[in-house]
């Protein structure tokens, strides 16, 4: 079965800018794929790339087969969007938005409708321009999913929403998304750990790695050593240990390629003084920001290629 | 065809405020147009003609807000909006926003005018023509490039900006232009052109943006076709290739015959010939020729368009006007037709006088000029009853409340222009109305209602009225050999 989304060397640049560079991008099918990445990192971009509201600089994109740029009508029913910065047409109240798309789609699901409506207590008679940000967000998620889209591309759709909100449209996702290829970019870690397959870290519009987060919880791990007396970092540090701290005997690091034997074996040996070693798991968002900062610190390029070669082929 | 009348549909419910605000205004304007048509007085008539033109305005006003609205439903720049992820097919979209602009714009319009022509009392069906024509020159001239621009703009002061740089650039490039003159000659061929560029380049930006919604280069093709059409205007005078476009329908028998002749000219290589000099006004210093147009059909009439003059010197130094019309004067010469008596007087200015008058030239003349044959005569007496005038329309002489006796007014609903003669004018004092007066209809784009060629009349008198149809367009040569540029001597 082939990807529903797949590109190749994919870039788009904004006159020097470059925004998107050559991203090599596979979303296997049945995927919920988390795309990651710092502010002005390429996502909504690469988003924009393979809706075809934007066109590439250079490279390619393929979304169900067809090329990008060639999106026809016959593709878009078989999509679902949603945008944080998408504008809606707030003159529409909810009933009319969802009548007047019906026939966009031959696949519309009334039933489906009527009951995602009902189940985020949508205002049918209110017009869009007066529902709360979480409300519209619920109005585009309900038009976008009557249809039974194969493939849900949603590009920041918790931004700004409560918790309550976000918990209710991941339900309401989730539920009616079975078997779809899902397509996230966003800011909230700890829910799309929750619930994401795959994960994909972009940074200055390159893919740094994408892997299943499965193996990207398994491979990191704060660390905490508890050494006999103050520790000075020795000049054989291993690339893959990053943001360490020293106070008082203690040592502390992140281990990006984390190994229940090699890690400790790996202490003992830099620090034979070490006393307790405690290696913790990392929610998705610490580890989001461990590889932002070394990013942003440019520490280490070497690791980021030692991350590639380890990271679990899409 | 579904989607279209289904986007068709979505934006009449919500648009209908600014439909209703086009629908007023059309209604507004046709009232205006029924009730100029109905002023008997000359002051009344000026004063609903000025409402008229409010109205106009108001109502052109409305269709850009229409046509913006329209547009901006589901703008085409950006990269935000909620329909280009949805499964829309740009054709669907066109058609949407094209039946949308014609049922709310072109349609009200051609029903305006079916009631203007029917209050005129002129028969809509045997105008269809005419109404065609309006209609197609509204499209060409104002609704295709009006939705283009809004198609390669995002709000309405963008699109107000674009249109006041397009208005200043037209602005500027008019005064240059020749378009000045009546249609019924040569100025139809570069304005003809200018609007097939403006019509067809903002179509295919327009077109090329619902397609591939590529902005920058629809804007740039836009820029550019009104580059072109102010170049159009300002380099596509009617001369050369312009005037070669030229096609009447050829009256060989009428045009053939065409000859002309130098009167007084004073030929150094013969004394016997005596110079008559012509000056022009007390304050002329220029030398003069006149140029006799002969060899017409009895009552057919050549109007001179455009005359060249080339002069070469026998030391070798040459000089040439290129084409001009009577309203431009050129470094060197001046012409002014005469074209009752067939004459066309050229004035050498003083500097040409002088440079060439010590030795002889050869001069050389081109005359471009249109043969006008008479088509109807039609004899009016002032006395306010309505005559009929086939191929113009529905004229009448009535008293006026001003001072300078009555006035001709006509109502027409030709498709095609005229050029109307009348016989009987009064040279008003202080005016320089030639008898006849001379002028032209235009009617598609004059008022159906009415149209005043401001004509005054005397008092009882019999008028004749004459449409003349344009039958040839010829260029006829004449040199004019050792000629000795003199200065014309002022007269006291």
């Amino acid at each position: 079965m082939s990807s529903p989304i797949h590109t190749q060397k994919l870039s788009k640049a904004f006159r020097r800018n470059d925004a998107v560079r050559n991203l090599d991008l596979d979303v296997p099918a049945g995927s919920i794929y988390g795309l990651i990445g710092p502010n002005g990192a390429g996502k909504t971009t690469t988003i924009k790339l393979l809706m075809n509201i934007l066109r590439p600089s250079a490279g390619s994109a393929a979304v169900l087969g067809v090329d990008s740029r060639r999106l026809a009508p016959a593709q878009l029913a078989r999509i679902g969007y949603v945008s944080e910065n998408q504008e809606m047409p707030d003159e529409m109240t909810v009933d009319y938005l969802l009548r007047y798309l019906r026939p966009f789609y031959p696949t519309w699901d009334e039933s489906l409708a009527n009951e995602m409506v009902r189940q985020f207590d949508l205002p049918l008679d209110r017009r869009l321009r007066h529902l709360s940000r979480g409300m519209r967000m619920k109005a585009a998620l309900t038009s976008s999913l009557a249809y039974r889209p194969e493939l849900i591309i949603l590009d920041e759709p918790f931004t700004g929403l409560d918790a309550l909100v976000r918990h209710e449209l991941i339900q309401g996702l989730l539920e009616r998304a079975d078997g779809t290829t899902i397509l996230i970019s966003s800011h909230d870690l700890a829910e799309l750990e929750s619930f994401a397959s795959h994960i994909g870290y972009l940074e200055d519009g390159r893919l740094q790695f994408h892997e299943e987060i499965g193996t990207l919880a398994e491979r990191f791990r704060q660390v905490e050593v508890i050494l006999g007396a103050d520790p000075a970092l020795p000049k054989d540090w291993p690339a893959s240990w990053t943001q360490p701290q020293t106070a008082s005997a203690v040592l502390r690091f992140v281990d990006r390629q984390f190994d229940q034997e090699r890690t400790p074996a790996e202490i003992r040996r830099l620090f034979p003084g070490a006393r307790n070693i405690a290696c913790t798991p990392m929610p998705l968002k610490d580890i989001f920001v461990a590889l932002a900062v070394a990013g942003r610190s440019g520490t280490d390029d070497r690791f980021l290629s030692s991350v590639n070669r380890h990271s679990a082929p899409a | 065809m579904r989607q279209a009348l289904h986007i068709f549909r979505k934006d009449v419910r919500f648009l209908w405020p600014q439909i209703l605000v086009v629908l007023a205004m059309t209604a507004l304007f046709a009232w205006s147009r029924v009730s100029v048509g109905s002023t008997p007085g000359w002051v009344d008539f000026e004063t609903k003609t000025s409402d008229t033109f409010s109205f106009s305005l108001f109502l052109v006003l409305s269709w850009w807000l229409l046509i913006a609205s329209i547009i901006y439903k589901e703008p085409l720049v950006g990269d935000r909006q909620f329909w280009l992820t949805r499964p829309y097919s740009w054709k669907s979209l066109l058609v949407a926003k094209a039946l949308l602009i014609l049922a709310f714009i072109n349609l009200p319009f051609l029903v305006s005018d079916i009631v203007i022509l029917t209050a005129g009392g002129f028969s809509p069906s045997r105008a269809a023509a005419n109404l065609l024509g309006r209609q197609a020159a509204l499209t060409a001239v104002f609704l295709v490039p009006a939705a283009a621009v809004a198609s390669v703009t995002r709000h309405l002061a963008d699109l107000v900006i674009s249109v006041f740089l397009a208005t200043a650039l037209y602005g500027l490039a008019y005064p240059y232009s020749r378009l000045d003159e009546t249609w019924v000659r040569l100025q139809w061929i570069p304005l003809s052109i200018s609007v097939a560029i403006l019509v067809s380049g903002t179509a295919a930006a327009f077109t090329l943006q619902y397609a591939r919604r590529r902005t920058w280069f629809s804007r740039g093709m836009l820029v550019a076709v009104s580059g072109l059409c102010a170049a159009t205007m300002l380099t596509a005078k009617p001369f050369g290739w312009t005037v070669a476009l030229q096609n009447f329908p050829v009256a060989p028998t009428s045009a053939a015959q065409v000859r002309l002749t130098a009167a007084h000219p004073r030929y150094t290589g013969n004394p016997g010939f005596a110079p008559q000099p012509t000056p022009r006004s007390t304050f002329a210093t220029e030398d003069v020729v006149t140029i006799h147009i002969d060899g017409l059909t009895p009552g057919d009439q050549a109007v001179t368009d455009l005359v060249k003059v080339s002069i070469r010197g026998s030391h070798g130094a040459s000089w040439s006007s290129g084409w001009i019309n009577d309203l431009r004067n050129t470094a060197g010469v001046e012409w002014s037709p005469a074209s009752d008596t067939g004459d066309v007087s050229v004035f050498f200015r003083r500097f040409l006088v002088d440079q060439f008058q010590s030795q002889p030239v050869n001069i050389g003349v081109q005359v471009e000029m249109t043969v006008f044959h008479p088509e109807t005569t039609t004899r009016m007496i002032t006395d306010g009853r309505s005559y009929t005038i086939p191929g113009l329309g529905i004229c009448s002489v009535r008293g006026s409340s001003l001072p300078f006796g009555p006035l001709m007014h006509c109502r027409s609903a030709e498709a095609r222009s005229v050029r109307v003669k009348v016989n009987g004018t009064v040279v008003m004092p202080a005016s320089y109305l030639p008898n006849p007066a001379v002028f032209s209809a235009v009617p598609v784009f004059q008022d159906y209602a009415r149209f005043a060629p401001s004509l005054v009349l005397p008092e009882d008198a019999l008028v004749v009225v004459t449409t003349e149809r344009p039958i040839a367009h010829i260029q006829r040569n004449l040199e004019l050999n050792n000629l000795l540029l003199r200065e014309t001597p002022v007269k006291p």
